[in-house]
């Protein structure tokens, strides 16, 4: 699955293209897919950022040069080999992710017809043909992808197949995007403010949808289309999560998703939630502050989850451009990202770089916010590294 | 709470390096990606065995015999760039010979020997590893006049 930021020229040209932007905003227009090239697993090993990271945006992105790198370097194996399949996926993948989308078709199709029935060819059209809302074809080769290789993605690529059929579904009716989420979940006002595991499982829900979501955000680059981060809102706060579903809320409004009149409804109950809850526990001598508890208790020196909301986005921005600053340098230093050394030490400073979650099982993890509180800070991580 | 915070991610992070390490090993030949099988065929469940000796296993498929030698030419060309990558007039000379005896064949591999390549994991892990080794001496001899020279005379214009 991966979602593909475009270059400025294209975003324009293809604007009236996506369906998808009706979802993720005109200003900011977004795919999403799943692909495969060699470095999906290092990609996608066993953790993920945790769900706030996810939210705010503190984990780290590959940068166009990057793409750019990679796929003169395939080129020149290419030129030996035309027909080498792993290369023939890292170069469309590349080509994709800068936004050639007409090269990035021909070279996957090359290597579609080299064997129809290997994964890679099937999950890279899929990808493609998602991001160029052709979503009737999409489907045929996300089918088929799944079919081959169920456990692909960790068994979460249903929650792709989800989504590009809700984008088919707003196509053909905008309104649906209005009234409905892609994961079908529906709260009512009480539920979205006093969730819990109970009210959770109540719904049918399942706990993958978070890693699967989270997934969705970071690894595969689905970054700004508001409908995840509306649906992840809704599981957070059916989950009891109300902090985290308010961030994932103010995440989908900033990407000018459709129902931005609800989502400041719901916003503005959950923050009043959030309130009456840290008076209350501040009555109850059960937060820590050098503040008197009279002043606490009344809700003075609150700072409130909006002003905290909006502060860590701006440094999750910083943070970002910190790790591009890192990736550029070690481009330039001629490190081998088309090597397994090469991706090691690419993912080595990821980690360093960004809180890591646990996954299967992301929202359980120990570094994952308790519910009622936010856990370690987003991006403490980056606190504890050293000048690059 | 930081602290405990620190401490909770080095802890995280040990953990999540060991997770995240892929295999380091690699799997045995005819391990597969596809449901496909050129391993030897299995004898019916009502063919009797108890008496009768062993039969001969089956050697390698034509498509497999094809793919090994591809790749062990693929090997020597990826082995050609690792011994001269830091003799790019050196290796650009190389490469000139190189072509004129491999460059048909590689070039022209047929469609059936790359599947069954990509197919099967050890073959597929050696081919990566062959052509990155092409992929890191060509792009550290990427400014080098003599190495550019070669390469336009070997691929024409697409090697810019």
């Amino acid at each position: 699955m991966l979602l593909v930021m475009r270059p400025m020229a294209l975003r324009v040209s293809m604007m009236t293209a996506l369906v998808a932007l009706a979802l993720a905003g005109p200003t900011e227009p977004t795919a999403h897919a799943c692909v495969w090239d060699y470095e999906t697993y290092h990609a996608e090993a066993e953790s993920l950022p945790c769900v706030l990271d996810a939210i705010l945006g503190f984990w780290p992105k590959h940068t166009d040069r990057y793409h750019e790198v990679r796929l003169e370097a395939t080129e020149h194996a290419l030129r030996w080999v035309p027909g080498w399949a792993e290369g023939l996926d890292a170069k469309g993948v590349s080509l994709m992710k800068l936004g050639r989308m007409e090269q990035a078709e021909a070279v996957m199709k090359q290597r579609h017809a080299l064997d129809p029935d290997a994964y890679p060819g099937h999950a890279n059209l899929g990808t493609l043909y998602t991001f160029t809302g052709d979503y009737e074809p999409a489907l045929t080769h996300i089918d088929r992808a799944m079919a081959i290789e169920p456990k692909a993605h960790f068994g979460r690529e249903k929650y792709h197949r989800a989504l590009v059929a809700f984008l088919q579904r707003v196509k053909a009716d905008p309104s649906v995007a209005k009234s409905e989420n892609f994961l079908g979940v529906t709260l009512t006002d009480e539920q979205r403010l006093g969730g819990s595991k109970e009210v959770f499982d109540g719904l049918g829900l399942d706990e993958d949808a978070f890693d699967a979501l989270v997934s969705m955000i970071t690894v595969y680059g689905a970054e700004e289309v508001g409908e995840l981060y509306l649906t992840l809102g809704e599981l957070l706060a059916a989950r009891g999560h109300r902090r985290l579903a308010y961030s994932a809320y103010a995440r989908a409004k900033g990407l000018l998703h459709p129902r931005r009149r609800e989502l400041d409804r719901w916003m503005q109950a959950l923050d009043d939630a959030i309130f009456e809850q840290f008076k209350k526990d501040a009555k109850a001598g059960k937060i820590e502050s050098a503040n008197d508890p009279e002043d606490l208790a009344r809700g003075d020196n609150y700072e409130g989850i909006k002003s905290l909301y909006s502060g860590r986005r701006r440094r999750a921005r910083g943070f970002r451009k910190d790790y591009e600053k890192w990736e550029q340098q070690q481009l330039k230093k001629g490190l081998p990202i088309w090597t397994r050394e090469g991706l090691d030490q690419i993912y080595a400073h990821m980690q360093r770089v960004s809180n890591r979650c646990a996954s299967p099982g992301l929202i359980e993890d120990d570094m994952a916010p308790p519910i009622g509180g936010e856990g370690s800070e987003p991006g403490e991580a980056l606190e504890n590294e050293a000048t690059p | 709470m930081r602290r405990i915070a620190s401490v909770w991610l080095g802890l995280l992070l040990v953990v999540a390096c060991e997770r995240n390490e892929p295999s380091a090993e690699p799997t045995a030949v005819g391990s597969e990606r596809t449901p496909t099988s050129n391993g030897p065929p299995k004898p019916a469940p009502d063919e009797p065995s108890a008496a009768e000796p062993e039969p001969e296993p089956a050697g390698p498929s034509p498509q497999e015999q094809a793919a090994m030698a591809l790749l062990q030419t693929v090997e020597a060309l990826g082995e050609l760039h690792l011994s001269r990558a830091h003799d790019c007039a050196g290796l650009a000379t190389a490469l000139e010979g190189f072509h004129r005896d491999h460059g048909k064949d590689l070039a022209e591999a047929d469609a059936e020997t790359l599947a069954w390549i990509d197919a099967h994991d050890e073959a597929r892990t050696r081919m990566s590893a062959a052509m990155g080794s092409v992929m890191t001496a060509s792009m550290r001899c990427r400014d080098d006049a003599q190495f550019g020279a070669v390469q336009d005379r070997l691929f024409g214009a697409s090697a810019k």
